[in-house]
């Protein structure tokens, strides 16, 4: 009869609602984190396709590009047109790795090309590349060449998802 | 071996934008379309180190099942031999290829004369 008290109840009633409250923060922690995985990887898988093609489009203009500076290596407009693209692209690739990244069991087998290309020239050695003195065509063109590799990679990776938007 | 693939496709993309590989539409070799109900519209051939290269688009019917299909194409890459005939071909789905066959088609078609002309 005791514990049916009045202030027995109450006591029981308060142990009650703060049990339930740990037990709601933690259930709240577990989906947080649940959805933020969820929506890492739906982040790669929807905005991937989109990066792609964005650098292809890039990687299309680029050959003619660095086709009409070979022809006129003193024209200063052609060799900004070349700079501005490349790092249009290093933007773009950077912005790949970034969502990669957040998809940590995806990203070790596309990753590593993107750090590779990144990695392989710097801002002051595609100057250089550029610049009249040093003047480096092959290099240039390598620098082409590796990002379609590159892509190929990408475009294989983001078939590997099941997403063919590319 | 297609990392390979990439940097030769680049160099003949570079030599073609440079005007140093001319490209001409050809007969297209007589083992390719002989047996295949594929299409094949253009085929273009050019001389690069001393080995005959191809490029065309193949249209090609894709049945899912015996009686349906629906047609898909794709750019394909093929060197050839004296007789004319394909003696290797790549045919995987490289942006780069399909690059490369556009900027063909672009240059041999004579549109960048007729449009300077016209400007």
């Amino acid at each position: 009869m005791d514990i049916l008290s009045l202030p027995s109840l109450g006591k029981f009633l308060t142990w009650l609602s703060t049990l339930a409250s740990i037990i709601g923060g933690v259930y709240s922690i577990l989906v947080y984190y649940r959805m933020k995985k969820v929506e890492d990887k739906y982040l790669v898988k929807i905005r991937l396709p989109e990066l792609i093609s964005k650098l292809k489009e890039q990687n299309k203009d680029l050959p003619k590009l660095l086709s009409e500076f070979e022809n006129d290596i003193e024209d200063n407009k052609k060799r900004s047109a070349v700079s501005s693209s490349i790092h249009s692209i290093k933007v773009i690739l950077e912005d790949i790795k970034r969502k990669l990244d957040l998809d940590k069991s995806k990203s070790k087998h596309s990753s590593p090309p993107i750090s590779k290309w990144l990695l392989s020239f710097t801002d002051d050695s595609l100057a250089r590349m550029l610049s009249r003195r040093h003047i480096d065509i092959q290099a240039l063109w390598k620098i082409q060449s590796d990002l379609s590799s590159v892509i190929m990679h990408l475009e294989q990776f983001n078939l590997d998802l099941g997403w063919a938007r590319t | 071996m297609s990392d390979n693939i990439v940097k030769l496709i680049t160099q003949l993309n570079r030599h073609t934008l440079n005007g140093t590989i001319i490209w001409r539409r050809d007969d297209v070799p007589y083992n390719v379309i002989h047996g295949s109900d594929s299409y094949i519209p253009l085929f273009y051939s050019a001389e690069f180190n001393g080995t005959k290269f191809g490029i065309y688009e193949e249209k090609y019917k894709y049945y899912t099942d015996v009686d349906e299909y629906y047609w898909l194409s794709q750019v394909v890459i093929c060197t050839v031999d004296n007789s004319n005939l394909e003696v290797w071909k790549y045919n995987d789905r490289l942006s780069v290829l399909n690059d490369l066959y556009e900027n063909i088609r672009y240059k041999q078609s004579g549109i960048e004369d007729i449009i300077s002309k016209l400007i």
